[in-house]
C-alpha cells in the first residue's frame, strides 16, 4: 500500500508560516483534493510533495520510500519521486510541438525512439489529441492545451499525479467536461491523484478524500459527503456547501436532559447528542448550523415557528428563499422551484437528525446530527 | 540513487547530525542556480562594488606626487588633504564650487527646456489628430540615439567665433560678429543638451499620455468642462508625476554629462564637475578628481532616488482603471497642419540641419564658401598633404580611423554579448532564488552602475585598475579594461531586461522540466534559453549602440593604442581638426542609424526605452 505520508510537515518563509505542522496520509489510489481558500498552503503542500519546494521541517514518504526528511537532510529530486504534475498554467513548452512536449519526459528517461513514439501515441489517444501532435501549443484552444498537459504527465506513467488548480483557466462548460475526463482517468488507471482547488464544488464532486486546509493547518480530512454532512468545525461548515450553511449564534440556557439554546427570542430545544470532548454547559456560547436543504418550509407538525419571507432567489432548477425573524436571516431551499410572495408568513422547521451544534469559542463541532424537540418564542 | 528506508535512522544523535550535514551540503553543491548566483555575485561585486570602494579609498589616501605637500605622511596613508583641498581651501571655488554651481544651473535649465519640448511634442502626438503622426513619432527620438556631442559640433560649425582661433563658424565667415556667450558657455550647452535629452521626456510622458484613461476626460466633458480646462485641470495633473520624474532623471543625466560641456565650455574655461574632474585627472591630481567623482555620484544617485519615489506614486494614478478605451483625440481643426508644420520644422532644424552642416563642412576646403571650386573630398579620401591637418590623409584612407572603427565595433560586440549573457543569467538566478538575500543583493548590486555618471564610472575604473592589485595585473591601456567598464556600465539595463524576461517566462515552464527529470543544463539548453531568443536580440543591439556612441566613460580609459571612433572625434576636435572630427561623427551616425534600422526590422520593436548613457 504505497500511501503518501506527510509527517510534521512545515514550510516557513521568514516569519510567514505557509504550512504548519501538517500530518496527513493520502491513501493509495485515492482521488484526494486539497481544498481551502487562497493562501491556505495547499499549493505549497503539493509542491513539497512534488519536490519543487523544500519543507522547513518534517518528513514525506511515498509508500516505504522516504523522499524527504529534514532530520536527515534528505531530499529526493522530483524526477526520482515518481510523480507527474499538472500546472495551473499548463506550462506547455511553446517552442515544441505537442509531440515533442509529450516525448520530452520519455527522452529524459532514455527510452528508445520507437518506445517513445509508442508511448506518445498511447497518451495522445487517451486524451483524444492524436490529430494535434504536430501542432504548437499556441495553435490549440485552452481545453486542448489542458489535454496535452495531461498527456504529457501521463506518458511516463507516474504512480501519483499531482494537479494544481488545473481547471481554473477553463470556462464553465469545458470545466464540466474535464471533470468527467479526470474521473475517467482515475477510474481507468491505478494512479493516486492529488488535486489542489479552492472550489469546494469541484472537490466534493470529484474527490474520494477531501482535505480542508486553513492558514497552513489541516482542518478536516474526510470523504466528501461526510465532510458536507458532519464538518468538524465552523470553518469547514462554512467553506463547504453553496449556498453556505445557516449559522445561528446563541447561548445554552439548559444543558441537561435536552439542550436548549436561546437565539434572539427563539428557544431551540435539541435532543442531546454529544460529539467530541467538549461537554455542553449552561451559559456556553454556541452556534447552531443547518444546511439550507434541511430547513423545512410550511411544516404542519410541530415543532415549528413562523418566519417572514424576505426575498426569493430562483436559479431555475432550485429556488432559495431568504427568511427573516428579528435579526435572524435564514436561507432555505424550496422542495419545488417555486416562488413565495415576499412578506408572507410561513412555518419553518429543521430536518430531524440534521441540526449541528458548534462551540462558540473554539468553533469545534460538539454535537452529532440532532433533532429539534421544541421550537418556541421566549416568553 | 537507492531508496531510503522510511524508518528513522537508528543510533546516536551525532550520526544523525553527520548524515544531515552530508546530505545537505551535497544538495547545495548540486544546486546550479545557487552556485551560479554566487559566481555572478562575485563578478558583479568585483566589477562594481570593489571599484566603488576603491574610489572612496583613493580620495582619502595620499598619492605619491603629493607627498611633498603633506608633511610627515607617506604615499598610501590616510589623509584628509584632498577633502580639504576640494571643499575648503583657496582653490576650492575654482576646483569645486564654481563647477558645481555651473553643473546645477545647466542641468536645471536644460531639463526645463527639454521637458517643455518633450511634453509638447508628446501631447500633440498622442492626444491630437496631428497629421504625419507616425513619421513625427519615429523621428522625434532620433536626437537621443545620436552621439550627444553631434549637436555641439554642429553648433561650433555654425556659431564658432574667433576667440579661440582656428577656422571660424559659418556665421562669422559671412561677417556676423558673434559674442562669446553665443558661441560658447552655458547658453549653447543648455540648448544643445536640451535638444539631445528632450526625446527622453517625450518617451516617458508620451507613454503616460497614452495609458491615460480617456473616461476621466469624458467625465469632465460631460460635466461641462471645455477642452483647455480639461487639459489644465484633469490631463496635466494626471501625467504630472511622469513629467516630474523625467525632469529629475534628466537633471541627473545632466550632472554626469561630459561631451557637450567639453566641446562648448572648455574653449572659454567654463567648467562643470565632469570637465573639472577630467582636467584634474589630466593634470595629474587623481585625489581631487576622485573627490569630485564621489560628489557627482551622490548627486546623481539622490536625484534618481527621488525620481523612483515619484514613479512609485505615479503607479497609483494609472492603475485606477483596467482597460482604457481607445483614446478620443483632441481635434485641432484648421490648426492641425500648422502644428504639424511647426513640429516638422523643429525636427528639421535639430536633426537635418546639424547633420547637413557637419556633412557640408567635411566637403569644403574653406568653410562657408559655396562654390564648386571649394568642393573637396580631401577630408574623406584625400592623400596626405604636408601642412594640412598635420599631413593627415582623409579619414577613409587613414589607418587610425579604421583601427578606431574596428575597435568600436569590437567594443560594441564584446560588451553587448557579455552584458547580454550576464543579464540573462542574472535574470534567471534573481527570479529563481527570489526571496533569498542572494537574489536581492544581486539585483541591487547590478543596479548600482545606474547611479553612477559615466565619467565617474570611468574614473572609478581608472583608480582601481591603474596599478597591479593582488593577482590582477594593471589593466590600464588594455582594451580589456574598456570592455570591462562598458560591460559593467550596461549591467543595470542587462539585468533589468533579463529579470523581466524571466518573470514573463514564469517558473512553471522550467519546473515542468524538473518534473520530467531534465538536468539543469538540459533545462537551460532546451527549455529556458530557446524562449529568450527575441529578448536576447534586444539585449544585444541596444547595448551595442550605446557602446558605439559612448564617450564620457571611455575618454578617461583610452590610450593611443585603444582609440575608438568616439574618442577619435574628441581628439581631432581637441586639435582643432574640425573637418576630421565632423567626418568621424558622420561615420558613427551612419553606423548607429544602420544598427537601429536592423534592430527595428528584426524585433519589430520601436525604440522606446533602455537607451542609457549620457
Amino acid at each position: 500500500m504505497p500511501d503518501i505520508k506527510l509527517e510534521n510537515l512545515t514550510k516557513r518563509w521568514g516569519d510567514v508560516v505557509a504550512v504548519d505542522n501538517l500530518n496527513l496520509t493520502i491513501p493509495d489510489r485515492s482521488f484526494t483534493c486539497l481544498l481551502g481558500p487562497s493562501g491556505c498552503g495547499k499549493t505549497t503542500t503539493l509542491r513539497m510533495i512534488a519536490g519543487l519546494e523544500e519543507p522547513t521541517r518534517g518528513r514525506i514518504s511515498n509508500g516505504d520510500k522516504l523522499v524527504f526528511c529534514s532530520e536527515r537532510g534528505l531530499s529526493l529530486s522530483p524526477d526520482k519521486r515518481d510523480v507527474g504534475l499538472i500546472f495551473q498554467s499548463y506550462a506547455l513548452w511553446p517552442h515544441m510541438t505537442v509531440f515533442q512536449n509529450i516525448a520530452f519526459g520519455l527522452e529524459m528517461k532514455k527510452m528508445s525512439r520507437s518506445e517513445i513514439e509508442e508511448r506518445v501515441r498511447e497518451a495522445a489517444g487517451w486524451m483524444q489529441i492524436d490529430e494535434y501532435l504536430q501542432r504548437y501549443p499556441s495553435e490549440l484552444s485552452g481545453g486542448q492545451q489542458q489535454r496535452v498537459a495531461l498527456a504529457r504527465s501521463l506518458a511516463p506513467r507516474p504512480n501519483c499525479l499531482l494537479m494544481d488548480e488545473p481547471l481554473s483557466n477553463l470556462d464553465a462548460k469545458l470545466r464540466m467536461d474535464m471533470r468527467t475526463e479526470l474521473k475517467r482517468i482515475h477510474a481507468e488507471t491505478d494512479m493516486t491523484i492529488v488535486y489542489v482547488t479552492h472550489d469546494q464544488l469541484e472537490a466534493i464532486s470529484m474527490a474520494t478524500t477531501v482535505v480542508v486546509m486553513k492558514e497552513g493547518k489541516l482542518e478536516q480530512c474526510d470523504e466528501p459527503l461526510k465532510l458536507y454532512k458532519y464538518p468538524n468545525n465552523l470553518f469547514v461548515a462554512d467553506f463547504v456547501g453553496s449556498p453556505s450553511i445557516n449559522l445561528l449564534k446563541g447561548k445554552v440556557i439548559e444543558g441537561h436532559d435536552v439542550w436548549t439554546v436561546q437565539c434572539y427570542d427563539w428557544l431551540l430545544s435539541l435532543k442531546r447528542a454529544p460529539y467530541g470532548d467538549t461537554a455542553v454547559k449552561n451559559g456556553q456560547e454556541v452556534v447552531v448550523g443547518v444546511r439550507c436543504e434541511d430547513i423545512l418550509i410550511s411544516s404542519s407538525e410541530p415543532p415549528y415557528i413562523g418566519m417572514l419571507v424576505y426575498s426569493n432567489l430562483p436559479t431555475g432548477s432550485d429556488t432559495f428563499v431568504r427568511l427573516r425573524h428579528e435579526g435572524i436571516l435564514l436561507t432555505a431551499k424550496l422542495p419545488e422551484p417555486d416562488i413565495i410572495p415576499t412578506g408572507s408568513e410561513i412555518n419553518v422547521s429543521f430536518r430531524p437528525g440534521r441540526v449541528l451544534l458548534f462551540d462558540g469559542e473554539t468553533g469545534k463541532r460538539i454535537s452529532d446530527g440532532t433533532s429539534l424537540v421544541n421550537f418556541q418564542i421566549a416568553s | 540513487m537507492g531508496s531510503y528506508s522510511a524508518q528513522p535512522a537508528a543510533g546516536n544523535k551525532l550520526a544523525v547530525h553527520c548524515e544531515r550535514g552530508w546530505n545537505r551540503s551535497k544538495r547545495i553543491l548540486s544546486n546550479p542556480p545557487l552556485l551560479l548566483s554566487i559566481v555572478l555575485l562575485i563578478i558583479s561585486v568585483y566589477l562594481v562594488v570593489v571599484p566603488l570602494i576603491s574610489v572612496l579609498a583613493s580620495s582619502v589616501t595620499l598619492h605619491s606626487r603629493d607627498t611633498l605637500r603633506v608633511f610627515g605622511k607617506r604615499p598610501g596613508e590616510f589623509t584628509t588633504y584632498y577633502l580639504k583641498r576640494v571643499f575648503a581651501s583657496d582653490i576650492s571655488s575654482v576646483l569645486f564650487y564654481e563647477p558645481l554651481m555651473n553643473t546645477l544651473i545647466i542641468s536645471f535649465l536644460m531639463s526645463v527646456l527639454a521637458i517643455s519640448i518633450g511634453t509638447t511634442i508628446a501631447w500633440f502626438v498622442t492626444r491630437t489628430d496631428l497629421p504625419f503622426k507616425r513619421f513625427i513619432s519615429n523621428t522625434a527620438v532620433v536626437p537621443f540615439i545620436l552621439p550627444s556631442w553631434t549637436l555641439s559640433l554642429a553648433w561650433l560649425t555654425i556659431f564658432k567665433n574667433r576667440t579661440i582661433g582656428g577656422t571660424t563658424g559659418i556665421l562669422e565667415y559671412f561677417g556676423v560678429q558673434l559674442p562669446d556667450w553665443i558661441s560658447y558657455g552655458p547658453l549653447p550647452i543648455i540648448i544643445t543638451m536640451a535638444l539631445h535629452y528632450y526625446p527622453f521626456t517625450y518617451m516617458l510622458v508620451g507613454s503616460a499620455f497614452r495609458d491615460f484613461d480617456t473616461r476621466l476626460e469624458e467625465a469632465a466633458l460631460v460635466l461641462g468642462g471645455n477642452r483647455w480646462t480639461i487639459l489644465r485641470r484633469v490631463v496635466l495633473p494626471m501625467v504630472s508625476p511622469a513629467i516630474v520624474s523625467s525632469f529629475i532623471l534628466t537633471i541627473s543625466r545632466g550632472i554626469g554629462s561630459f561631451s557637450t560641456p567639453v566641446f562648448l565650455g572648455n574653449p572659454i574655461n567654463y567648467r562643470v564637475l565632469s570637465t573639472r574632474m577630467f582636467a584634474s585627472l589630466q593634470a595629474g591630481s587623481p585625489g581631487d578628481a576622485y573627490m569630485i567623482a564621489i560628489v557627482m555620484i551622490l548627486l546623481a544617485a539622490t536625484f534618481i532616488f527621488i525620481s523612483n519615489r515619484v514613479i512609485g506614486k505615479r503607479k497609483s494614478f494609472v492603475t485606477i482603471s483596467g482597460q482604457a478605451p481607445k483614446a478620443k483625440l483632441v481635434s485641432l481643426g484648421k490648426w492641425r497642419y500648422v502644428a504639424s508644420g511647426c513640429i516638422l520644422l523643429f525636427l528639421f532644424a535639430v536633426i537635418v540641419v546639424p547633420l547637413f552642416v557637419l556633412a557640408a563642412d567635411t566637403f569644403m576646403r574653406v568653410p562657408g564658401v559655396y562654390s564648386p571650386s571649394n568642393f573637396t573630398l580631401h577630408y574623406w579620401i584625400g592623400k596626405s598633404i604636408p601642412g594640412i591637418l598635420d599631413g593627415r590623409p582623409g579619414i577613409l584612407r587613414d589607418a587610425d580611423t579604421w583601427r578606431a572603427f574596428f575597435n568600436s565595433v569590437k567594443l560594441g560586440l564584446s560588451a553587448s554579448v557579455l552584458s547580454a549573457i550576464f543579464g540573462i543569467l542574472v535574470g534567471y538566478t534573481v527570479v529563481r532564488l527570489r526571496g533569498t538575500w542572494l537574489s536581492s543583493t544581486l539585483d541591487q548590486v547590478s543596479f548600482l552602475p545606474y547611479l553612477i555618471p559615466s565619467i565617474a564610472f570611468g574614473a572609478i575604473y581608472l583608480s582601481l585598475f591603474a596599478q597591479q592589485r593582488g593577482p590582477i595585473p594593471s589593466l590600464y591601456g588594455t582594451f580589456m579594461l574598456i570592455i570591462l567598464a562598458t560591460t559593467a556600465k550596461n549591467f543595470p539595463f542587462a539585468a533589468k531586461s533579463g529579470i523581466s524576461a524571466m518573470i514573463q517566462l514564469g517558473h512553471e515552464i522550467e519546473e515542468a522540466g524538473i518534473i520530467a527529470g531534465a538536468s539543469w543544463l538540459t533545462r537551460m539548453r532546451r527549455l529556458v534559453l530557446p524562449l529568450q531568443r527575441s529578448g536576447l536580440l534586444n539585449a544585444l543591439i541596444l547595448p551595442f549602440i550605446s557602446a558605439m556612441r559612448e564617450l564620457s566613460m571611455v575618454v578617461i580609459l583610452i590610450t593611443p593604442g585603444t582609440q575608438l571612433l568616439t574618442t577619435l572625434t574628441f581628439r581631432y576636435s581637441d586639435y582643432g581638426f574640425y573637418h576630421m572630427s565632423n567626418a568621424v561623427v558622420l561615420l558613427l551616425v551612419i553606423v548607429i542609424i544602420v544598427m537601429r534600422y536592423i534592430m527595428q526590422k528584426i524585433t519589430g520593436a520601436e525604440l522606446s526605452e533602455g537607451l542609457g548613457g549620457n
